[in-house]
């Protein structure tokens, strides 16, 4: 198979298909197929080393895939700079030039105008400081010139890794509203990161890598609610509301959060609240149950 | 291509280095050119017959006079002002990787072929500042010599200078892309900066003592860019004795195509390396 190869543009913004590397006889990415689409703001989840990174890469092209197909905006990976955008691992700046002088090479190459520049370096909130030395920059500062750089000619496709790395709580929750702010229309943004939160907030779907497989990709509600159909409840008599399930044969548990998790489908609830009603248990709240995704996440990295 | 040489070129006119180099070949050509050999003394202090280092030993005071800037200016070429262009080529492209800046010349730039193709050609003019530096220093310091000393301070043909000039940025240029190379290859530059000054004041200056003894090896330092540079250099010198690195061992025509050769050789090697390889940083 061809390592990578372009394809027409079908509405798709990245596709993969059985996207290998091998770095000697260790596999960091091993038959990955991804399929983001346009407009999306996707998430791509995993501990650190499980393969977040060099998936990125390639889809920059700064790595070439050992085997498999990637096509980013119907393209070769690496073909299309002025369409994407990208802020791999920590942004990297020239010490020596200040950070407006940073931002208008990059703009340069990619026939963006000095407006452009000046909108990001406000936008980002580095105006103040442009005309410093980037090399004095602190860690956040340099994080918001690489999403700046990344941003500056406009591009189709955003490509993130860790975004909040560095940053402080106010730093995250404003790269967070920026990115909400950017996602939308045909705009395509691929997040990588190991924050769960990060990515719960933000994204529409998710794909989440464990030592360099792709063990689930879809949407984010689907991860929440997991394989398993279960119901969770708030309600009271707990004694009640439990003998009125073992009555029924359904299984239960707490969910350690005072609430009771029941091992039924929706399709089930009519019937349960008819057995509480008539074992006297007052229901406050029942609903299909959502799990948390550090709990979805742990189940399927496990798994 | 035009966006990339001008991004090149504000990264390098911006950058410290550059003007460093310059005022290094400056200094160096100003107190190894001219002040050194003058506080040796001049002719009228010489001990008849003594060599370079030995006691008495005298600088001929016409060497000091604006009339032969070029021979004297030319002489520190082929070995520091050569490993001084090295030093910046290595720095130009080994601090992309080091500052990890060359994630960005491959996501924005225009290919990197052309960002590599653009970074030489930016480097391979800009050593004419160097060039020029070691020579207006030399320019200088042989004037004051000469109002102090009351003698001639007529200039020596522009002709000659151009040439000098001319032979100088060859020999620079070769210096900058093979540490460009060094660079790339590397993915840093102090282990090129190392390597190369090795190679240019032990490997090459130790070969070339040999010379007269091996055929192969005559034949090996005769293809090197260190004893081409010395031979172009060594063009302008009436003799060769004294100053480090010049010889006659091939005629100019020779030294300019070999040395040319090695500029392109330079250029294609990291072109090839880098257009393949993986960028890790």
């Amino acid at each position: 198979m061809s390592p990578s190869t372009s394809t027409p543009d079908d509405g798709v913004a990245i596709r993969t298909s059985q996207l290998t590397r091998r770095f000697g006889d260790e596999t960091v990415v091993d038959s990955i197929d991804l399929e983001v689409r346009r407009g999306e703001l996707f998430g791509l989840l995993g501990p650190n080393g499980s393969g977040k990174s060099t998936t990125l890469r390639m889809l920059t092209g700064l790595i070439r895939p050992s085997s498999g197909r990637v096509d980013v905006l119907g393209k070769k990976p690496g073909t299309t700079p002025q369409r994407v955008g990208a802020v791999i691992e920590e942004p990297a700046v020239y010490p020596y030039l200040s950070g407006r002088k940073n931002l208008e090479l990059l703009a340069r190459l990619v026939g963006a105008g000095p407006d452009a520049v000046e909108e990001q370096l406000e936008t980002l909130g580095l105006a103040d400081a442009a005309d410093r030395p980037a090399g004095g920059y602190s860690t956040g500062m340099r994080q918001r010139l690489g999403i700046a750089a990344a941003l500056v000619h406009d591009p189709d496709l955003l490509l993130l890794d860790e975004p909040s790395a560095g940053l402080d709580p106010s730093g995250m929750v404003e790269i967070r509203e920026l990115l909400e702010r950017l996602a939308g229309g045909t705009r395509t943004i691929v997040v990588s990161s190991h924050l769960l939160t990060e990515i719960d907030q933000i994204c529409d779907r998710v794909a989440v890598i464990h030592n360099g497989r792709l063990v689930f990709q879809g949407e984010l509600d689907e991860l929440h609610r997991g394989d398993s159909e279960e119901l969770q409840a708030r309600l009271r008599p707990r004694d009640a509301a439990t003998k009125a399930l073992d009555d029924l044969d359904i299984g239960h548990r707490d969910d350690g959060d005072g609430r009771l998790v029941i091992g039924a489908g929706p399709d089930r609830t009519p019937e349960i609240v008819r057995a509480f009603v008539d074992a006297d248990v007052d229901v406050y709240e029942i609903g299909e149950r959502r799990r948390s995704l550090e709990e979805a996440y742990m189940e399927v990295t496990s798994s | 291509m035009m966006a990339a040489i001008r991004v090149e070129y504000e990264k390098l006119v911006r950058r410290p280095a550059l003007w460093w180099s310059a005022v290094a070949a400056a200094a160096m050509s100003i107190v190894f050119g001219y002040v050194i050999p003058y506080l040796v003394g001049t002719d009228g202090d010489a001990a008849p017959g003594s060599e370079p280092g030995e006691p008495g030993y005298s600088v001929p005071l016409e060497t000091l006079l604006p009339e032969q800037l070029v021979e004297n200016a030319i002489s520190g070429f082929p070995l520091f002002y050569l490993a001084l262009a090295l030093v910046l080529g290595a720095l130009t492209s080994g601090s992309e990787y080091t500052w990890r800046t060359i994630r960005s010349v491959v996501l924005w730039g225009p290919g990197r072929v052309t960002m590599l193709a653009a970074k030489s050609i930016v480097l391979v003019v800009a050593v004419v500042v160097v060039a020029v530096a070691a020579f207006a220093a030399g320019a200088a310091s042989s004037w004051v010599i000469a109002i102090v000393e009351n003698e001639s301070a007529s200039p020596p043909p522009v002709g000659e200078v151009l040439r000098g000039l001319g032979a100088a940025w060859l020999i620079l240029a070769v210096g900058a892309v093979l540490g460009l190379a060094g660079g790339v290859l590397a993915r840093s530059s102090g282990a090129v900066i190392g390597a190369g000054l090795v190679y240019l004041f032990v490997v090459e200056l130790l070969l070339r003592t040999f010379v007269s003894r091996s055929e192969v090896i005559e034949v090996t330092a005769k293809a090197l860019p260190g004893t081409n540079a010395g031979s172009l250099a060594g063009t302008f010198a009436e003799t060769t004795e004294g100053a480090p690195g010049v010889n006659d061992l091939v005629g100019t025509g020779q030294a300019i195509a070999v040395l040319l050769a090695w500029m392109v050789v330079g250029v294609v090697v990291s072109a090839a390396v880098f257009a393949r390889r993986d960028v890790h940083a």
